[in-house]
């Protein structure tokens, strides 16, 4: 019964459009003073345990660098060498979108941030190349959610902080699922492309393709450090996203000199008021939690769950169906952070790869951001474009179609995210 | 409108993710470079992101733009979205007092526990929540305040960036 009232107040309060970080503690003050036999200073003492974790120190490290990077000169050297690589195949600015974007993923650990990144630079020279600009929006939109799947990757950090699954292990399970992305993406602009008669851009000359791989050389040195880093063993992801964010001030102050000092000063308090505005909700999710599985919400989850079937692969596609819906609905890092652990205890009932899952999880969620009510991305796209939600929506739909597709994927071939982890890190 | 206090938490904020940044790099070398490793580094970085959390809280309040879902508001008359929102500023502000009340408490019950490397008082880290929690009232407050002289000041949240 009182269980109604932990989670009956939560929606009712997001309803009504209360920061999400103050709905899950004013749910649960209205619980504990109903309940009246917890003291409420439990409030207090588990939000902010909730942020008392190093490894969510991640989160803004991996924003700043992605961050510095738009800032510093870096993401326009990416494009340039995604120019090089794939500008001569049809459709060329859309593929060199996806391989920018692939590139970036192994940089940033932000999808928001990676599509306003390489949306600043891509959609102008898009729409120069006469690219319909509700195509180029939809498409960085779509390209940025490789973003976090790829390593490193702040929904993996956060996921790895609530379970207490290790952040490396799933960042090598995102590999394959990245890559796979990129590959279906460009397979989608290939078939948009022949459609609508898009050519390609041409090949550059040999000495122009030469000059961008040289100037990109230094920023192909990010996805070596940070994950070179991991690896090995010598840093913790933590630790590597520090690295990060030193080798990319070190590059756009001295290398490309595209970052003053004052620059700087202002990234630092940006990155830090946007990295509050998701810690805020993490902390707070911190008593939210707890109380959920106080009152047994996981286990009668399980059980609900279980009682309609008890084969992994019918439990999969529920959790999936039930998470594309939830995701139109609910922002991203809220849903994961609320419905992280209350599903762990599900997906181990079943037996099921916490790895696994979590890059199911993460993948899935990611598409979320694309859908509107509620998908930051969508959002991003619109106001930098101009286009409106139905546009996007409309033109993002053949993306999202090879997005699910990829999930499906990843879902009933658990191989294509485990076989990475297991072969590098053992069993 | 920005006010000392805004330029205040901004400066903050800033040389706060600066140290954080700097510590945790300091220590990557002087465990792997130097081989010494420094015990407090991590204690005192999660220290400071706390810090970050609630204090930082306060921008996404000042401006209007942490995150909550608009899904459902956006149906309702202009007139009767503001009115909701101001019910929803005042249950905000009652949540946002008793982490003040009950952070204060906390702070001051554990103000004799120690963090292990750092010997410092553990009332440092839960400080933070009265301290950020009272700079989020102030910012609902300085919202309203100029939302009255310029009511076009009072847009509509925009997207957080996860």
């Amino acid at each position: 019964m009182m269980v109604l009232v932990l989670v009956g107040v939560l929606l009712l309060l997001l309803a009504l459009e209360f920061p999400v970080a103050i709905a899950m503690t004013g749910a649960s003050v209205a619980y504990l003073l109903l309940r009246g036999d917890i003291p409420l200073v439990v409030v207090a003492q588990r939000v902010t345990v909730g942020v008392d974790s190093f490894v969510l120190l991640a989160i803004p490290f991996f924003f700043l660098a992605g961050e510095l990077m738009n800032r510093g000169g870096i993401t326009q050297r990416l494009v340039d060498l995604a120019q090089a690589l794939v500008g001569g195949v049809r459709g060329g600015l859309g593929h060199v979108t996806v391989v920018t974007n692939m590139i970036m993923a192994g940089m940033s650990g932000s999808a928001v941030a990676d599509a306003a990144g390489t949306g600043a630079v891509l959609i102008p020279a898009m729409e120069q190349a006469g690219y319909p600009k509700t195509f180029s929006a939809a498409l960085v939109g779509a390209a940025s959610t490789i973003g976090p799947v790829i390593p490193p990757s702040i929904p993996f950090v956060i996921y790895g902080g609530i379970t207490g699954v290790s952040v490396g292990r799933l960042f090598l399970g995102g590999v394959v699922p990245g890559v796979l992305m990129g590959v279906f993406l460009m397979g989608a602009v290939y078939m948009v492309a022949k459609r609508r008669g898009y050519r390609a851009e041409g090949w550059l000359t040999l000495s122009e393709a030469l000059h961008s791989t040289w100037r990109a050389i230094p920023v192909m040195l990010f996805p070596v450090i940070i994950l070179g880093g991991i690896f090995s063993g010598i840093v913790t992801p933590t630790e590597a996203a520090v690295v990060a964010v030193v080798y990319a001030v070190l590059l756009s102050t001295l290398f490309y000199r595209e970052l003053s000092l004052d620059n700087l000063f202002s990234i630092l308090a940006a990155v830090a008021g946007n990295t509050a505005k998701i810690t805020f909700i993490i902390a707070s999710a911190g008593l939210y939690g707890w109380l959920l599985a106080r009152e047994g919400v996981p286990q009668q989850l399980t059980e609900l769950f279980l009682s309609i079937s008890r084969e992994p692969w019918v439990i999969l596609l529920m959790v999936n169906v039930l998470l594309l819906i939830l995701g139109c609905l609910m922002e991203t890092t809220a849903l994961l952070v609320i419905l992280t652990p209350v599903l762990m205890d599900l997906i181990t009932r079943v037996g099921i790869d916490p790895v696994h899952f979590g890059v199911v999880l993460t993948l899935n969620l990611m598409i979320g951001l694309l859908t509107p009510p509620v998908g930051m991305t969508l959002y991003v796209m619109v106001s930098l474009t101009g286009i409106s939600v139905t546009d996007f929506t409309r033109e993002c739909g053949i993306f999202m179609v090879a997005l699910v597709v990829v999930l499906g994927l990843i879902t009933y071939v658990p191989k294509l995210v485990i076989f990475l982890p297991q072969l590098v890190m053992g069993k | 409108m920005r006010t000392p206090l805004d330029r205040a938490v901004h400066w903050a904020l800033a040389t706060t993710l600066g140290a954080m940044t700097t510590i945790v790099f300091v220590s990557v070398i002087f465990r792997y470079v130097l081989n010494r490793p420094l015990a407090w580094t991590e204690e005192l970085a999660s220290l400071l992101f706390a810090w970050i959390t609630f204090v930082g809280a306060f921008v996404g309040f000042r401006s209007r733009s942490h995150i909550a879902i608009d899904t459902l508001m956006v149906f309702l008359p202009e007139r009767a979205r503001r009115a909701t929102q101001r019910v929803v500023d005042a249950i905000v502000l009652c949540v946002l007092g008793l982490f003040v009340w009950q952070g204060t408490r906390l702070c001051l019950t554990t103000w004799g526990l120690e963090f292990p490397a750092m010997e410092i008082s553990r009332g440092y880290l839960y400080l933070s929540l009265p301290v950020g929690a009272t700079l989020m009232i102030i910012a609902i407050v300085e919202h309203w305040h100029d939302s009255r002289r310029a009511p076009a000041a009072d847009a509509a949240p925009q997207a957080g960036r996860p």
